[in-house]
């Protein structure tokens, strides 16, 4: 990626391919927090434009940290709190060959348990898990852009788990 | 940290032991996380368009554009009338003051004889320096509270009419075609823009819409509320109310014609608060677009 050697982001073929790159994992991030994704995309669309702005100051290197703390202000701004509730789709697997109805409808199940108890997850813990698990985010680049380190990140994937395995005891 | 949590965090980090390892494939643990982490792996949120996005994104960003260029052309314009509002001034040596409070926020001005003003959003008001100790007199286009100290009558000219006070607190409120004004302590006389005059004491309010004088009404409260950082409406046409939502917070406002009237109040914390205190009763729509600073309410 020759972009990464500008001085900045003025040039437009730099900024569209930043936008490719971010502006997806930018929304993700927002809707984890929120549980509002038409809010996410409004907010993903306004660091852009601030970006382009400031496009003289912004090194492409730093552009992604740079979004996603434009990104965490203007949320922290505009939204009032609400209960999360977050809604997914499943990209289906077709590593197996048959599964019987029966072990379908166990699935099913347990994903929708496993939904409601990610929306109720406190919001570190979600917004971690989620950025490995959706985002397929390594824990150190997490850590580098919520500003932790490596070590909490693995803390906060390992207390969500605690508490998202308490969904097994119910199916 | 739990031991549990230990275990787990270093399950993650891929740095158990075979005997850790081994105590939590026994106990069953690790198929439980495993499966965990493999649902979560097939999560997605719905598609993210990147070219429809992007489009919007330069749309937005020449919005922007446009807008700061027209903010230029104001500010040459303002820059043009303000060298000629000092060359007048010079030239006649008048000493007009005009003082504006800017959207989403209020201004304060102490008027020199202990009488001060507090100006809601969006709101001017005028008055003549040298003038002031011959004649205590403003003119207020929008909304403020005023603390008036005794002494020669203190009057506020309006679009709407004239109130004239001797020493008093009140508050006055006019736009467009209406004027409303609530007297807190002492008395106030207010007179129509056509001339017909009546006159509230401590705790009494009065509305008048396009010259038609409303009856007296006694109020509870002590000081407007929106110097509470509240605006509150009884029987309010809805364009009032969503003018009002927009001088608040910095926003425009497009909406239909809307016939209904608002009963009700919204907090100047939030504009998302604001607008569902609003629009839910009277079942209207609205989207804010946070790029262009606007709202676009419509009806159901």
């Amino acid at each position: 990626m020759d972009y990464q050697r500008m001085d900045n982001v003025c040039k437009e073929e730099v900024y569209k391919s930043l936008f490719l790159e971010h502006a997806e994992h930018l929304r993700n991030f927002i809707t984890y927090k929120s549980g509002d994704i038409e809010l996410a995309r409004d907010l993903v669309q306004e660091a852009f434009v601030k970006m382009w702005q400031n496009c003289k100051k912004v090194k492409p290197t730093k552009a992604k940290s740079y979004l996603f703390t434009i990104a965490n202000n203007l949320f922290l701004n505009t939204v009032q709190r609400e209960k999360v509730k977050l809604k997914f789709e499943t990209s289906k697997s077709h590593t197996h060959d048959i599964k019987s109805p029966q072990y379908l409808m166990e699935e099913e199940e347990f994903r929708v348990r496993l939904e409601q108890a990610i929306s109720a997850l406190p919001e570190d813990l979600r917004i971690v898990f989620l950025m490995n698990r959706i985002d397929k985010k390594k824990y150190r680049e997490i850590a580098e852009l919520l500003n932790i380190s490596t070590k909490a990140v693995e803390k906060r994937m390992s207390k969500a788990l605690l508490a998202l395995r308490k969904i097994h005891k119910n199916v | 940290m739990s031991y549990k949590e230990e275990l787990y965090t270093k399950w993650i980090a891929g740095t158990l032991t075979d005997d850790e390892l081994k105590s939590l494939e026994d106990s069953g643990e690790l198929a439980e996380l495993q499966r965990i982490m493999d649902v979560g792996r097939q999560l997605q949120l719905p598609k993210y368009n990147h070219e429809e996005e992007f489009a919007y994104l330069i749309n937005a960003r020449k919005e922007k554009q446009t807008f700061s260029n027209q903010y230029s052309r104001v500010l040459i314009g303002l820059a043009a009338g303000l060298a000629l509002f000092f060359f007048i001034r010079m030239a006649f040596t008048s000493s007009l003051e005009e003082i504006s409070a800017p959207y989403g926020e209020v201004a304060q001005i102490a008027l020199g004889d202990g009488s001060a003003v507090t100006l809601n959003a969006g709101s001017t008001l005028e008055y003549n320096r040298k003038q002031w100790k011959n004649s205590r007199s403003v003119s207020l286009e929008g909304e403020g509270f005023f603390a008036v100290s005794e002494g020669t009558p203190f009057v506020v000219n309006t679009n709407n009419g004239r109130i004239k006070v001797l020493g008093t607190a009140f508050n006055i409120r006019s736009w467009s075609d209406n004027l409303y004004v609530e007297c807190y302590t002492g008395s106030v006389e207010v007179t129509s823009a056509s001339g017909i005059s009546d006159t509230l004491f401590q705790r009494q309010s009065i509305n008048i819409v396009n010259n038609t004088l409303g009856a007296v009404q006694n109020i509870q409260h002590q000081k407007p509320h929106w110097s509470t950082g509240n605006s509150r409406f009884y029987k309010e046409r809805v364009a009032s109310v969503l003018a009002e939502i927009g001088r608040q917070f910095d926003v425009e406002i497009k909406h239909p014609n809307i016939e209904d009237r608002f009963s009700g109040a919204f907090s100047h914390k939030s504009l998302q608060a604001a607008l569902r205190e609003v629009c839910k009763p009277l079942n209207l729509n609205y989207h804010i677009d946070l790029a262009t600073k606007s709202v676009t309410i419509s009806q159901e």
